[in-house]
């Protein structure tokens, strides 16, 4: 065992007094996860939830119902804010439509709209073509269609006023009834009506919660996935360091000296083990104080790198008993890098993918890893829960081990 | 005076004389096969205490296995190697204790500096603290780079880095040294240096087999030499015994140095 330690110690000095490999391990995952998340924070639900909507109005109606649709417009709550932009016409309102990123829809309020709705009102029939909404072609744009939404409640909920109206005048209009001068009010009734129409639903209806939400924070994802994204690679650089001792000759000299082969190879994995496991828990740690992750539960979480540590460094024996060269690893690792982790969960979240391909993936470390990971940082699960990521971990490196000790070479073949 | 040796490819090996040393070194009828290929094919001979014996032979010749063999580093099909008493099939680990091997190539951890090599080593070999700190000491002021000692190995000249090369197969005083071409691509003050020590380590009594391709370093620095080609030995003997040789069936005159010798018996035919 000492002599183990003595082989790992010597790889992981070495590892310490290459700056490059350190930067590589820490530095570049990290800028990494800043800037996608920063950048795409807002596909898996950003770190705030605000859903932001700029809107081009133009409000030619002088009387209430542009006003209402207006001030329906100018929302600031946690999960809307819509700045309403206003314009003196609709050639305007069409220009930022079309022409700026930052206005999400337009809408164009004509003069007498609100008379329209009165006199369609008093004449039993639907306006049409009121109010005009404008958004790009084609727009799948969930934001305009929030501000659809909002306009086309603000004038059906005038019309319900208005429609009331009419049936008020109908009533008083009637042989035998008599309504006195000036006692109805038929602006304040429509309006009572609409407020009661847009706003009373709600009122009436008890938000509740119930179980766990499958929350997306980008972070949650980001961090867990390229952790394991670049711990992969840093097999890369640990199987290099055997197929490096056997071209320079360090290797052999190592078998020559009083060791045992298997504590030689020992340490190697050894050192591979602990470099992948300071990697995954330095990412880890700075991710949840620099990005806030929700880790879950801390002692699944270190169960987990434990077990993907020891899955990582079994792979990378596997690579390095199967290839002769260090030539030879690179494009192998990459391609087993890439094509795990991307049907594998690093860089969006497995459960989001179709069952065959998350069946797929299972062939790959990144998988089980990420199955386990968002499990606890996303859905919430428990220790059973997880347990099978974790045993598939183990596995997955007991399975390499045995295949690798099969494969890997010693002492040369030839003379 | 001692008779001359004659040799033969085809009878197989010729033992050396041991100038009545006791052998330190026993090499027994060694073999071993690739595949189908024998690259060493029955191999013997054996060293007496404190000498140094040269192994000659062009590339191919089956040295590097041999010597490959006798390190324990490959399993011999069929023979076996004494060393010190100790069978290197049958007790590896004690011979390995004894041994010190400097290989061809310069086996060195180039991103740290001479003494995290040598402590790291020294580790490998079992010794304690205290002798590791010793022992680095000495093997670098006798290679001259104590100066040197916290310097990257990689800053160093291929010269220097041959010297720690050597100094990590002193570091556990071995009691037979096994060196693989120690002088390759070195510059002639390097490679005078590592004459003096080699020469200050048999004058010490270390036992010594040395490969190269430089006749003259041969002729200077080897009590007996063994000229290889194809597998076998095929010629042995001490310096003035190999020039006294000649080539009855060829009729060829006497060699006049270990250059010419060799060419002789190895033929001029360029090898791999």
């Amino acid at each position: 065992m000492r002599t183990i330690w003595y082989i790992a110690k010597k790889d992981l000095l070495q590892t310490l007094k290459d700056k490059n490999s350190f930067f590589f391990m820490l530095a570049v995952p990290l800028i990494l996860i800043a800037v996608i998340g920063l950048a795409f924070g807002n596909l898996f639900g950003g770190t705030s939830s605000q859903i932001t909507i700029n809107v081009a109005v133009s409000n030619q109606d002088s009387g209430y119902v542009g006003a209402a649709i207006v001030n329906a417009l100018q929302i600031n709550a946690d999960q809307l804010k819509i700045t309403v932009h206003q314009y003196q016409n609709a050639q305007q309102v069409t220009d930022q439509v079309a022409n700026s990123s930052d206005v999400n829809a337009g809408v164009v309020i004509p003069a007498g709209t609100t008379d329209n709705i009165i006199a369609a009102a008093r004449n039993g029939t639907t306006p049409k073509n009121l109010v005009q909404f404008y958004a790009l072609p084609s727009n799948n744009d969930p934001r305009a269609t929030i501000v659809q939404n909002i306009v086309t409640g603000v004038i059906s909920s005038q019309l319900a006023g208005s429609a009331a109206m009419g049936q008020v005048s109908g009533v008083c209009n009637q042989p035998g009834n008599h309504c006195a001068q000036n006692t109805i009010n038929a602006q304040k009734i429509i309006s009572s009506v609409g407020q009661a129409s847009a706003a009373g639903g709600q009122s009436a209806v008890q938000s509740l919660t119930v179980g766990h939400a499958t929350k997306i924070n980008a972070f949650d994802q980001l961090v867990p996935g390229y952790a394991i994204f670049f711990a992969l690679f840093g097999i890369n650089a640990a199987a290099a360091t055997i197929l490096e001792e056997k071209e320079e000759g360090t290797f052999r000299r190592l078998l020559i000296a009083p060791i045992h082969k298997y504590a030689l190879l020992g340490g190697k994995l050894l050192a591979q083990f602990i470099l992948t496991l300071i990697q995954l828990s330095v990412l880890f740690a700075i991710g949840y104080l620099a990005f806030h992750l929700d880790v879950g539960s801390w002692p699944m979480l270190i169960a987990l790198l434990v077990a993907t540590s020891f899955a990582a460094t079994g792979l990378g024996i596997l690579l390095v008993s199967i290839v002769k060269t260090r030539r030879q690893l690179n494009p192998i690792v990459s391609l087993v890098v890439l094509v795990s982790s991307a049907i594998g969960g690093a860089w969006w979240p497995l459960f989001l993918e179709p069952q065959w391909m998350q069946s797929v993936a299972k062939l790959g470390l990144t998988a089980w890893a990420m199955e386990g990971l968002n499990g606890i940082m996303i859905l919430g699960k428990d220790f059973t829960q997880i347990l099978p990521d974790l045993l598939g971990l183990l596995a997955y490196g007991i399975i390499c081990f045995v295949i690798a000790m099969r494969f890997f070479r010693f002492e040369q073949k030839t003379a | 005076m001692e008779p001359p040796i004659s040799y033969s490819p085809q009878t197989g090996p010729i033992h050396l004389p041991k100038d009545g040393r006791p052998a330190s070194v026993q090499v027994q009828h060694l073999v071993k096969t690739f595949d189908k290929i024998e690259a060493v094919k029955d191999v013997s001979f054996s060293i007496g205490e404190g000498e140094i014996f040269g192994l000659l032979g062009p590339n191919g010749a089956g040295k590097s296995t041999t010597i490959n063999m006798m390190c324990s580093y490959l399993k011999p099909t069929t023979g076996d190697t004494i060393i010190d008493g100790l069978s290197v099939t049958h007790e590896p680990m004690k011979v390995k204790r004894v041994i010190g091997v400097v290989p061809q190539e310069i086996a060195l951890y180039k991103d740290l500096n001479s003494l995290e090599n040598l402590e790291f080593f020294g580790e490998i070999y079992g010794l304690s603290r205290q002798e590791r700190k010793t022992r680095a000491r000495d093997v670098l002021q006798f290679v001259g780079l104590y100066e040197r000692r916290k310097d990257p190995i990689k800053t160093f000249s291929g010269g220097m880095q041959r010297r720690i090369n050597l100094a990590i197969a002193l570091l556990h005083q071995p009691k037979f040294l096994l060196m693989d071409e120690p002088t390759v691509g070195v510059d002639p003050q390097s490679r005078e240096h590592i004459f003096a020590t080699i020469e200050q380590l048999r004058d010490q009594g270390t036992t010594i087999l040395y490969t190269t391709h430089y006749m003259e370093e041969a002729e200077r620095l080897c009590n007996h030499i063994a000229i290889m080609n194809e597998g076998r030995i095929i010629a042995m003997g001490t310096l003035e015994q190999l020039l006294a040789l000649r080539d009855q069936t060829r009729e060829v005159q006497r060699p006049h140095g270990l250059q010419e010798l060799f060419i002789q018996l190895t033929g001029k035919t360029l090898r791999d």
